[in-house]
């Protein structure tokens, strides 16, 4: 039987569109450091490290957790680093969440980070393409989510419109202005969206996240470390992860496999029966403005198509039945391969009722998100107040 | 917690140069084996771990078009970064935590297609090491200086090590480098870095290992001589050469005394039969015995000796080891298909008679800073 986990403590470094003030280990210290005294514990207390980092290559270094392990106080301790998409920060949490569930350890640090040394973001994005096959195509992140926004648009014509995208970024913006830890945190309207330029249509400049430095850090422990640290650990009552191979035209990136995959394991997990009412509050990662209602729908709190009148009758508000993106949503802060670790960490925060002032009320289960690769994996962890 | 057995395992022929492989058909190919020597289909694969490195693909997450090919498709599929040997000890935490009943863990690198040297240079601090030029071949000649001349060993004693296990690795039809040398052979191969010799250094290779991992019961099940999970053990230590004792391997140390610990082993060098060592250089294999208990500090060369003429009750490398083939990042997981190969008797030319507990070590890192180890039992 598998013993109980809690998250006992989160922590996020400060945002900014470059973190030149300091090095990679520096940054994920902040985070893990800000984490670690949110647990009340110090790194002697830590039993094990899992570091997330997507990709050695834009950073110029192989095997950066064995750089980066020292600073958060990792040396002559086991830890391991893993290699996914976007979606790696949540890959990391669900590896300590299975470290301490199996028994192996008692309390594990998962840390997340990105720091871009390579300037050219969109250069480094084409790296991820396959080399005889994909480069000549010159596609980007934006350009496969404009992809994936046409063909959402398309299935649902009428249903789903460009505005709706435009909606989706002006509530998360919104939502950002009452999240102190968020990196743009000014209001736009649905005209300044449509009228800002078009980047691979659908999408628009400001239906994207804007990238930026940072790090996030999450704490989990056993049942009875949990409980004697924390008085309100938020449980991570259901995980689920899902791979789909990379292949553009057989992924359906409208309502993506792996997505519904992975909730249907967490759900199982977390006894989740009807996702849009057992659920409180949703984090999902949207890095592009579209990305909200796609996953809302894979996710099973929408019905396909209808996400669009779920978000127009103000269901996903600050305010509403079930309010999506409370922090303001990668939109509003995209550290990467940490996005999907803010997601986990600010679904845990909305569970353990330390959310400041976007906080929901009464949130008692709380879902956090992620995606990766060419929309092809998917990670889902469902978090809950009580056992 | 479950038992956890490994129940398949395979690897490639390590080969030096690129072949029509690509990185996905490599994959492929060890895991069609691995599954059929299981006697299983990629269904009954619970979860995917994968181990390769961005640097060496030379993409970002370079993991994510291979997943098909990986057996990811539709099930969760996790990369590691280091060696598969750590992803392998997280796959038996997945099975132990009772929420998985499988697991395939597949390491693998095309070092052919990689500029020599970038990876290892890439290691090293960007800010404070790399501009002096301090890598992974830099460290590790320090080491080995500092180790010589603190032990008072002979240049001959480590040559040895290089000796000994290209005698091996002659009979193992994996391994890439399968003819034996002498010792004048090693001595008058040039030195890479003043003191390690070509011959004393791994070759870096192309290859692939895949390894599966069962529950109790569905191993159990299985009707065979199984390779059962006792103990395991990831440690990390400092980044700066230096700030430990160099001639010491902290992270080999602290990972065998937890991995024995667990599996109960109170005098490893009289209830080990085997031990199969994956590292870079041959002075490695004297620290890491040193380190591991198996003898005391500074009797690495005695202690191997021993091994040698059948006194020391242990087998080490009976492969050939990592100086014979080093498909980085699969390097240590095929020290696990060998140890597990080894206690159910399947490791054919190179079965060891009557081994029962074999320890799979692997040790990477600037100066081996880090370490991970399994302990496999029939």
């Amino acid at each position: 039987m598998a013993r109980r986990v809690g998250v006992i403590g989160t922590g996020q470094s400060k945002y900014e569109d470059h973190r030149n003030d300091v090095n990679t280990p520096e940054l994920v210290r902040e985070a893990a450091l800000a984490a670690m005294s949110d647990a009340g514990i110090t790194p002697g207390d830590v039993d094990a490290f899992v570091i997330a980092g997507a990709s050695g290559f834009p950073e110029e270094i192989s095997f950066s957790e064995n750089w980066i392990g020292p600073a958060i106080g990792a040396s002559g301790k086991p830890l391991v680093r893993v290699h996914a998409g976007t979606n790696v920060g949540a890959n990391a949490t669900i590896s300590a969440f299975f470290q301490v569930a199996s028994g192996a350890f008692d309390v594990v640090l998962a840390a997340s980070y990105n720091q871009r040394t390579i300037e050219d973001f969109r250069f480094n994005s084409m790296d991820c393409c396959d080399p005889l096959w994909d480069l000549g195509f010159d596609y980007p992140q934006s350009t496969l989510a404009g992809l994936q926004a046409r063909f959402y648009l398309s299935r649902h014509e009428g249903k789903i419109t460009e505005e709706h995208g435009a909606m989706v970024a002006v509530k998360n913006r919104k939502n950002a202005v009452l999240n102190p830890c968020a990196h743009v945190r000014s209001e736009i309207t649905v005209e300044d969206v449509m009228n800002s330029s078009e980047v691979a249509s659908p999408i628009k400049v400001l239906d994207c996240s804007r990238v930026c430095d940072g790090a996030a850090a999450i704490v989990v422990a056993d049942e009875m470390k949990a409980r004697k640290l924390n008085p309100a650990p938020a449980w991570i009552a259901g995980v689920g992860a899902c791979s789909e191979s990379r292949s553009v035209p057989y992924v359906d990136m409208a309502y993506p496999e792996s997505c519904v995959r992975a909730a249907q394991q967490a759900y199982q997990m977390a006894w989740v029966y009807e996702p849009a009412s057992d659920l409180d509050t949703v984090e999902v990662h949207d890095t592009f403005s579209f990305q909200e209602l796609i996953w809302c729908e894979a996710l099973g709190i929408c019905e396909p198509g209808t996400a669009g009148k779920f978000l127009e009758l103000g269901g996903s508000m600050l305010d509403g039945e079930l309010p999506v993106n409370p922090s303001g949503g990668v939109i509003s802060t995209n550290p990467e391969g940490a996005s999907s670790m803010v997601r986990q960490i600010e679904a845990a925060m909305q569970v353990m009722g330390k959310a400041g002032d976007h906080q929901v009320p009464g949130v008692r289960r709380a879902l956090a998100h992620a995606w990766g690769g060419a929309i092809q994996y998917s990670v889902v962890t469902v978090f809950s107040s009580g056992l | 917690m479950e038992n956890v057995a490994v129940v398949g395992w395979a690897q490639s022929d390590h080969r030096d140069t690129s072949t029509l492989d690509t990185r996905h058909s490599l994959v492929y190919k060890v895991i069609t084996e691995a599954l059929a020597s299981a006697g299983l289909s990629i269904q009954d694969i619970d979860i995917v771990f994968s181990t390769g490195s961005d640097v060496v693909d030379g993409g970002c997450i370079s993991g994510c078009d291979m997943v098909g090919a990986l057996g990811g498709h539709f099930r969760e599929e996790s990369r590691i970064a280091g060696d598969g040997l750590h992803a392998a000890m997280l796959a038996q935490m997945r099975i132990s935590s009772g929420f998985y009943n499988t697991a395939l863990i597949v390491a693998y690198s095309k070092n052919s297609e990689n500029m020599s040297g970038r990876k290892g240079r890439k290691m090293s601090d960007p800010f404070f090491h790399r501009p002096l030029g301090i890598d992974e071949l830099v460290v590790g000649a320090m080491q080995e200086r500092a180790y010589l001349h603190r032990y008072k060993i002979a240049p001959e004693e480590v040559a040895g090590v290089a000796v000994r296990n290209r005698k091996l690795g002659a009979g193992n039809p994996h391994a890439r480098l399968r003819d034996p040398v002498t010792l004048k052979d090693v001595l008058s191969s040039p030195e890479i870095m003043s003191p390690i010799r070509e011959m004393e250094a791994s070759p870096y290779s192309d290859g692939a290992c895949a390894v599966i991992l069962a529950e109790d019961r569905s191993a159990k099940s299985m009707g065979r001589k199984l390779a059962w999970i006792s103990g395991s053990a990831g440690i990390t230590a400092s980044f700066q050469p230096g700030s430990d004792v160099i001639t010491h391997a902290s992270s080999a140390g602290k990972a065998t005394r937890l991995a024995f610990a667990a599996a109960g082993i109170e005098d490893p060098s009289r209830e080990l039969d085997i031990i199969e060592a994956g590292y870079q250089y041959a002075y490695q294999e004297l620290m890491l015995y040193e380190a591991a208990g198996l003898c005391g500090p500074g009797e690495g060369p005695a202690f191997l000796r021993a091994v040698e003429d059948g006194s020391a009750g242990i087998e080490a490398n009976p492969s050939g080891g990592s100086l014979c083939d080093d498909p980085r990042l699969a390097t240590g997981l095929i020290r696990l298909a060998e140890a597990a190969a080894q206690v159910t008797g399947r490791a054919d030319e190179r079965q060891v008679p009557g081994a029962r507990k074999a320890l799979a070590l692997v040790a990477t890192g600037m100066g081996i800073q880090c370490t991970g180890c399994i302990v496999v039992e029939r």
